[in-house]
């Protein structure tokens, strides 16, 4: 949700402002990016191993949802941890942050806190440690170990805040599952389907792209398929999502099942890759040759992490809000 | 390291001693019974035996541990402290609400625990509509004139009065925290039964909010 907007220095002497030297740099939130934006980002981070980095990833997702399943948190928080872990390392390279377990646990904390789930960092961490440590001796709150893991994540809780733009608004797709789903008058089998494959989503960069009642939808489409219900009801403008963007849900969400099936929920029960390569190929059939590209938004770089050391940053959640506030000085 | 019964036991009376409304002293005294479980009788018949001799406050105080007891129980697989909480459910609710003076200030704290034990399926329906009835009834009784608290005979001393208020505080504060926990079992059956349940239908409110993030959407693109 981040991006640097420019280093404007502000209008306003001192004298003129009773409150002081106006702040030097405004980081704007970004609750969406732009595929362009993604892949820029990711080509500016050095020296990356690409299926190397993928593997952290899933390991410090599993990582989220096993702590996360251990302290019995909702989906949402899980979910969030995800999507601000993704965000994370699309603005800050893995050489700076090697460590993705450090990183994973960070995000699980903040989510925590964002959506209403709180825990103790020390209980998280103690949850971690038991995860990792199955039947292993007691360890309790006061443990050095502990303490030694929270003095860091509490450091890097700073980047993570500051990488989200301080923004905690995350949508889940989840209520659109069930508000859908029962609008289509779907069977729940159908719905409950829907529902694991949008944990899978989590675990895709889709969060950072497409809003939830999208990735909803596009849930129940591949669960119609799967489940062999009959699809033409779904039309997504009736849903207030644009037909491109539905296109574009699917087939993220089908070639994410393509490539990584085993690590993805629905393998208990789907285990050929090549039924989602059918649905592809069905959807690519009836979508044509034309795919609408998207708008490829601003150029967008990698965070500062030093920049609040040089200039008091100010985090603005939309440009609207700025320009209402500034006119008001 | 292996403590004989005896031993065992002094050491456990002094944790349910110290008990207060923290989770930590739970835990501490949890862990405590769950590494001696092979001493889970005698152990266990310590918490009984304290439930009649402590005040009305330490009872409440006790009746939270056995909450956390059993919790950690079920999650390390060692079930026994909950099979003897769950027999003597009635019992140890007889001692935490007694048909005594002053009993009526444990009752709404009495509910709230059994509520607990059955919201995480630490009991069943059953267990909690018997156990709930006897606590009725015994709510009933010490409601009654005789039982209030009179100015003759000894109450409750200043301090203990101000450290009820406190831990009452603390427990209040630990169960807003903990209102979001997804209860043992399949947790993502149990989220998406709920969801289904209790999710409200597609209004006009929720086509706003997809608008709106249409519109959140479309200023990525700029």
């Amino acid at each position: 949700m981040s991006a640097h907007a420019s280093t404007t220095p502000r209008s306003g002497s001192p004298a003129s402002n009773p409150q002081g030297p106006l702040p030097a740099i405004i980081q704007l939130s970004r609750p969406y990016l732009t595929p362009n934006q993604i892949l820029a980002l990711e080509r500016q981070v050095a020296d990356t191993n690409g299926s190397r980095d993928q593997q952290l990833k899933f390991q410090a997702f599993s990582i989220i949802l096993a702590t996360g399943s251990y302290l019995r948190f909702p989906i949402r928080t899980m979910g969030t941890a995800m999507i601000i872990f993704q965000r994370f390392y699309l603005f800050n390279s893995m050489q700076d942050f090697p460590s993705t377990l450090d990183t994973a646990l960070a995000c699980l904390f903040v989510a925590s806190k964002t959506e209403d789930t709180l825990k103790k960092l020390k209980e998280i961490l103690v949850a971690s440690y038991y995860i990792k440590h199955p039947g292993g001796p007691d360890i309790s709150m006061d443990s050095p170990v502990i303490e030694d893991q929270r003095r860091r994540l509490i450091s890097l809780e700073r980047h993570v805040l500051e990488t989200i733009s301080f923004d905690f608004r995350v949508k889940h797709p989840q209520p659109y599952i069930v508000k859908f789903a029962k609008r289509l008058r779907c069977p729940v089998s159908m719905a409950e389907t829907a529902w694991q494959i949008a944990l899978d989503s989590y675990r895709t960069i889709l969060p950072l792209k497409s809003t939830p009642h999208a990735i909803a939808l596009g849930c129940l489409y591949i669960a119609a398929c799967l489940l062999e219900v009959d699809i033409s009801v779904i039309k997504p403008e009736q849903f207030c999502v644009p037909l491109r963007e539905f296109e574009n849900v699917v087939l993220e969400m089908l070639e994410f099942y393509i490539d990584w099936l085993p690590q993805t929920t629905l393998f208990a029960r789907y285990t050929d890759p090549a039924t989602f390569m059918s649905m592809r190929i069905d959807l690519n059939k009836r979508l044509g040759k034309y795919i609408e590209q998207r708008a490829p938004g601003t150029h967008l770089q990698l965070r500062d992490y030093a920049m609040s050391d040089k200039g008091t940053v100010r985090y603005v959640l939309n440009w609207e809000r700025e320009r209402i506030e500034r006119e008001s000085y | 390291m292996p403590l004989d019964a005896f031993e065992a036991r002094l050491t456990f009376i002094e944790y349910l001693r110290r008990l207060n409304a923290s989770i930590q002293s739970a835990t501490k005294c949890a862990q405590f019974a769950l590494r001696y479980q092979d001493l889970s009788e005698d152990l266990y018949s310590c918490i009984l035996e304290e439930l009649d001799k402590t005040s009305l406050n330490a009872r409440i105080n006790i009746l939270y541990f056995l909450e956390t007891l059993c919790e950690n129980s079920i999650r390390t697989g060692f079930e026994d402290y909950v099979d003897m909480v769950t027999r003597d459910l009635s019992e140890i609710l007889d001692k935490v609400v007694p048909p005594a003076q002053g009993a009526l200030a444990n009752v709404a704290l009495a509910r709230k625990a059994l509520d607990n034990l059955k919201r995480k399926s630490i009991i069943t329906s059953e267990n909690y509509e018997s156990a709930e009835a006897m606590l009725s009834e015994r709510e009933k009784l010490v409601s009654q004139e005789e039982f209030q608290m009179k100015k003759e005979l000894p109450s409750f001393s200043k301090e203990e009065i101000l450290r009820r208020m406190e831990e009452d505080r603390e427990r209040h504060k630990r169960m807003r925290e903990n209102i979001w926990v997804i209860p043992p079992g399949d947790a993502m059956q149990i989220e998406f039964e709920n969801a289904w349940e209790t999710t409200s239908s597609l209004d006009e409110d929720d086509y706003d909010m997809m608008r709106e993030e249409n519109a959140i959407l479309e200023q990525a693109s700029r």
